[in-house]
């Protein structure tokens, strides 16, 4: 089929329009033809626009270049068919665009050029596309190159096309040198050094790349040492999907594989170790799981060591009897060992089990420890078994023995040191300890030191030297030494006697001293105190030795028996040469009748007089000797003591004379004697005038008892002889009933007497009846007048009180009359009926004032302090304020203050005051002073007035009551207030009295006991 | 007003009486008796506003007699009239019911104390 041009045409319009490439059509001279819709819509441009131009005038200019122009002239002479070009231009809408120009000439029939195509291809995504790829290619190289593992690539004939840097340095060569050769033998040997053959490798690789992973090869470097190292293969194919090449991605084996080797050597030493170690060991995993066992473990357990492999430890062990150190069987699998250091990641030393079996333990001590890895978790744990066995029963007796040293140490009532060469204690007794005030831990590990522990010479009081010590002579001379000391302990001193021995070796040497202290305190003080009580007694004291010397003497006994120091040491004849004694009857002893000789026989003297004759002066002593025997009661001395009794004899003498004083005084004195047993009352003796007065025989009162005399009960004689027996009472006064002439009155005076031995009472008895009658009469009375007293205060009391009444109405009624017919009655009888008014007011003061007067008597007293400083202001203030006309001053002592009755005592001081201020109204001034002064130790209180006063003569007649000095006129009263201030005063235990002269003034003075006042301080109103 | 008085004492009796008639215009009546059992009949029938009473009477004294009556006629004020001292008394008499006691030696106290129980100024009513 022919198309018909227009229909050509036609169809190429269609064509170029829905072509994807921009398609312009320009005539020779370059001029467009025309342009396709694609080329419109690429460079947006209406084909309007574009035909007609110059090519180069379309693109705004962007398409005038001079590659386009050498293509198109090119392209005009058919030079080259083809000629591509590439331009960037920017759209209008300021998107970069690339295209890809080709310009073809289109030929005309004659070969002529027609016009040329310039087809526009689109090329912005594909240079976009390869420029990101450009950027991955680089990035890719980097990542390559950098990686620190090796990156290689072989084709399919093994040659090496790639090799990264880190390869380069793994093995040596550079990129240059090795690209391009074979993979094997150049890097890869052909047989390697476990004896592989990889002459076929490549081939292998090619046609299974997949089961390359993670493959282990050696690798040969430059300098031919040899290394591992691990690759995995991956397959590069190209656009076809051809595989053209291999990427070996791998990485240096050296540093692993060198581990692994490690790991075997050591577990090969770790094999061997278990093998040949004494020490039972069990390694065990986090799971318990037993993985290694050592052959002494083994044979410790009895368990061959493949059966315990892979067991877990309590699977394994539980089945034996291990027992705890606290005697409890180990039973659960968290108490073994190593679980115990797997399950807690701590460490076990000298963990003590114990294996019974056969009748026999054996004490195993265990260390077990957790095994961590490199992060330090717990992944495992490793325990190592000893047998002490043997150990424990060694420790054991060394134990026992240290306990029985302990012991001893303990207990050992004596200081104990035990002390090494070097003069170290190494062990003391709990009494050295206390002997030194030094605790025991102290003390052992420590050095001896003298100086510190006080350590004196016994005699220098010097600090004892370290060379000098006991310990440190006994072990320099290796002999035992003895010596004492003072030890000085703050402020106490003890004595201790030391003894050290030396501890030998086999040859002899010295390795250690024993030390043993004893406090000899108690033996010195003994020795010192016997020593002296010897010389402060007061008696002769003289000690001998069995063949008469003397071993001591006290300086008593010196002096009485006139011995000089050297006389002492002289043999006993020389001694007695100058001494005679001879008993009371003058028979003069031999020697052999001594006192101490006789002791040094055996015998015991005790209170053995004898005369001593000495240098011409003799004297009475009283001898005691004993002998001194020792064990075996073999005598060794004796010992005798003496006193002078010469005094106490001439005593005796004169005793006995002045009894016969007393016998002859007791018999012939007119008074009436009597000697009492007072232990029975019995009458020892009685003299002639006893004899008379009780009209009993001598020798019958002498049979009698005082208790058939005397009327009181026999208690209360036994009584009153223990007081006269002790002195406690030598005057009574008692009934005795005489044989005939009834019961008398008797004063008797009594003493203890002591009468050959025996202590009787000495009574002296005189009768006092008469005088006793007349004591009685006395009382009875006195006894009558107080109650006769009693009675008229009762009657003057009730009489006033009586008297009241009667006295009340008939004052009423004079009133009365007075009120109501005073007019009709006459001057005589009004002025009678005025004196009967007087009358009765006069008569009811008195008896109120006699009222008070027997109150006084029957009121109780209460003592509390009252100021009468006070109490005196008040109330002559009050006097002056109801006679405010008189002038008046008073002058008050300050705080005089009295013990006394409040309620009772103001009334004493109103009528005290009353009476100053009556006998004061005729003066001009009145003065009233009241104070208190000291005389004679007792306080007195003064009440001073100018007024009338007294004659001293009359001063005690004042106080009476109704006594008056003064007529009734001059001044009025009762009579009856200094009586009643008296009663008070008398009342509260104190007395008053009056100085006074008439027309002076008058000083009432009396005292209050328990009166006080503060320093004087006047007050004047 | 009136008034009753129980005193043995004949003068004693004419004294309180002329007191109560000079100083209280408004008593107008006066009953008497010498004995507590004669007026224990009398005061009822009689009616006091006030009745003055001795102590120390022949037969029950005046305290017993007051202690009989008081319960039944509180409307009476009983004064004690004594001769003996008061403050021996006074806590005897204001117990069995008395509205005060005096002395009956101080005419001047007697006159205030009824002052007071009448309830009449000028009296401070300071009688012991």
């Amino acid at each position: 089929m022919k198309l018909s041009d227009q229909h050509a045409r036609a169809l190429a319009e269609i064509l170029c329009d829905s072509v994807t490439d921009g398609i312009v059509v320009v005539d020779a001279g370059y001029r467009v033809l025309s342009v396709n819709q694609t080329f419109c819509e690429l460079f947006p441009i209406h084909a309007t626009e574009a035909e007609g131009r110059l090519v180069f005038e379309l693109g705004a200019g962007q398409w005038d270049r001079a590659d386009l122009r050498r293509a198109l002239e090119s392209a005009a002479q058919f030079r080259a068919p083809i000629t591509e070009l590439e331009l960037h231009f920017v759209k209008r809408d300021a998107a970069k665009k690339t295209v890809r120009c080709t310009v073809r000439p289109v030929a005309g029939p004659v070969g002529n050029l027609e016009c040329m195509t310039l087809i526009f291809t689109d090329v912005t995504a594909l240079r976009e596309a390869r420029r990101k790829a450009a950027e991955c290619e680089i990035k890719y190289q980097t990542f390559v190159e950098e990686l620190n593992s090796i990156i290689i690539s072989i084709d399919r004939n093994g040659r090496i096309a790639f090799f990264n840097r880190f390869s380069e340095k793994l093995f040596g060569y550079s990129r240059e040198e090795i690209i391009g050769n074979y993979l094997v033998d150049a890097i890869i040997p052909r047989i390697d050094s476990a004896g592989r053959d990889n002459a076929r490798l490549v081939e292998r690789i090619f046609s299974s790349p997949e089961s390359y992973y993670m493959a282990e090869s050696e690798g040969v470097r430059k300098d031919n040492t040899r290394i591992w190292f691990q690759w995995s293969a991956r397959a590069l194919a190209d656009q076809t999907g051809a595989l053209t090449h291999v990427l070996i991605d791998g990485n240096d084996l050296s540093p692993v594989r060198e581990a692994r080797r490690e790991r075997d050597e050591k577990s090969a030493t770790l094999d061997a170790l278990l093998d040949f170690i004494p020490e039972g060991i069990l390694i065990a995993d986090e799971n318990h799981e037993i993985q290694s066992v050592s052959r002494a473990m083994g044979e410790l357990l009895g368990i061959a060591p493949e059966q315990m492999i892979h067991a877990t430890e309590a699977g394994r062990l539980s089945t034996l009897p291990f027992f705890g150190p606290d005697g409890k069987r180990i039973t659960r699998p968290g108490d073994f060992p190593l679980a115990k250091a797997a399950d807690t990641g701590q460490r076990f030393d000298n963990f003590e089990m114990v294996l019974k079996r056969n009748g026999f333990s054996k004490y195993l001590s265990v260390n077990a420890a957790p095994i961590r890895n490199a992060q330090g978790a717990v992944a495992g744990a490793i325990g190592g078994w000893r047998d002490i066995t043997e150990q424990r029963t060694h420790m054991a007796e060394i134990q026992r023995r240290q306990r029985v040293l302990d012991a001893i140490m303990r207990y050992i009532p004596i200081g104990l040191m035990l002390i090494d060469k070097n003069g170290r204690i190494t062990a003391a007794s709990a009494h050295q300890s206390e002997l030194l005030g030094i605790p025991a831990d102290e003390l052992i590990g420590a050095c001896v030191h003298p100086g510190r522990w006080g350590l004196q010479a016994k005699l220098s009081a010097e600090s004892v030297k370290i060379e000098n010590m006991p310990s440190s002579r006994a072990m320099r001379e290796r002999t035992v030494i003895e010596d004492q000391f003072v030890l000085r302990r703050n402020e106490f001193l003890r004595a201790v006697a030391l003894r050290a021995g030396p501890v030998l070796d086999d040859s002899g040497r010295a390795t250690g001293c024993v030390t043993v202290w004893r406090d000899i305190t108690e033996r010195e003080r003994a020795l010192a105190q016997f020593d002296a009580t010897v010389k402060a007694a007061p008696d002769g004291l003289v000690i001998y030795q069995p063949n008469g010397d003397i071993r001591l003497i006290n300086d008593t006994a010196k002096t009485i028996l006139g011995y000089r120091d050297d006389d002492v040491r002289r043999s006993l004849e020389r001694r007695m040469r100058a001494i005679t004694l001879s008993t009371a009857d003058g028979i003069i002893l031999d020697l052999e009748q001594y006192p101490f000789m006789r002791a040094l026989r055996g015998e015991i003297v005790r209170g053995l007089v004898l005369k001593i004759e000495l240098r011409g002066r003799s004297r009475w002593l009283s001898f005691g000797a004993a002998p001194i025997k020792t064990a075996g009661n073999m005598i060794d001395g004796a010992i005798m003591t003496f006193a002078d009794i010469t005094d106490t004899i001439n005593l005796q003498h004169s005793l006995e004379q002045s009894v016969q004083r007393f016998r002859s005084m007791f018999e012939f004195h007119r008074a009436v004697m009597l000697l009492i047993d007072p232990g029975d009352g019995h009458i020892e003796d009685a003299n002639r005038a006893a004899a008379e007065f009780y009209g009993y025989s001598r020798e019958t009162l002498r049979r009698m008892h005082i208790q058939e005399i005397n009327q009181l009960s026999p208690d209360q004689i036994h009584q009153e002889m223990e007081n006269t027996r002790t002195e406690k009472r030598p005057y009574h006064v008692f009934q005795h009933r005489l044989a005939h002439r009834g019961v008398r009155w008797v004063e008797v005076y009594s003493s203890p007497i002591r009468i050959q031995n025996k202590q009787l009472l000495f009574s002296i008895i005189h009768d006092v009846t008469e005088r006793k009658r007349a004591e009685q009469d006395l009382q009875r009375s006195t006894e009558e007048l107080a109650a006769a007293n009693r009675d008229l205060e009762s009657f003057s009391y009730s009489v006033s009180h009586d008297l009241r009444g009667p006295l009340h109405v008939v004052k009423s009624l004079v009133e009365i009359i007075g009120e109501g017919s005073s007019a009709r009655l006459d001057t005589n009888s009004r002025e009678c009926l005025e004196h009967i008014d007087q009358s009765v007011v006069k008569m009811q003061r008195i008896i109120d004032s006699l009222l008070s007067l027997s109150r006084i008597g029957r009121q109780q007293i209460h003592r509390e302090p009252v100021d009468l400083s006070a109490l005196v202001r008040a109330y002559l203030e009050e006097l002056h304020r109801n006679e405010p006309s008189r002038t008046a001053e008073f002058t008050i002592q300050e705080q005089v203050s009295a013990l006394v009755d409040p309620r009772l005592f103001p009334l004493a001081v109103e009528n005290l005051l009353r009476n100053a201020w009556k006998f004061t109204a005729r003066e001009t001034i009145t003065r009233i002073t009241f104070g208190s002064l000291e005389r004679n130790g007792r306080r007195i209180m003064y009440l001073r007035d100018n007024g009338a006063g007294f004659s001293q003569e009359n001063a005690d007649i004042l106080f009476k009551p109704f006594s008056r000095l003064h007529a009734d006129k001059e001044y009025a009263g009762t009579g009856i207030g200094l009586s009643i201030v008296e009663r008070i005063i008398n009342r509260h235990g104190g007395a008053i009295w009056a100085e006074g002269a008439p027309g002076e003034g008058a000083v009432f003075y009396f005292t209050i006991p328990g009166c006080s006042n503060s320093p004087r301080q006047n007050s004047t109103v | 007003m009136k008034a009753y008085i129980v005193e043995d004492h004949e003068p004693m009796r004419f004294i309180l009486k002329r007191l109560l008639r000079k100083n209280f215009a408004e008593i107008s009546d006066i009953g008497e008796s010498e004995k507590a059992e004669q007026a224990l009949q009398e005061i009822p029938a009689f009616n006091p506003n006030l009745a003055l009473i001795d102590i120390s009477l022949p037969g029950m004294d005046g305290i017993e007699m007051i202690r009989i009556l008081k319960p039944q006629f509180a409307e009476v004020s009983f004064l004690v009239v004594t001769g003996h001292e008061v403050a021996l008394y006074k806590q005897a008499a204001l117990d069995a019911g008395a509205d005060a006691i005096v002395s009956k030696h101080d005419n001047d106290q007697i006159l205030c104390a009824i002052r007071t129980i009448l309830n009449k100024n000028g009296c401070n009513g300071q009688y012991k």
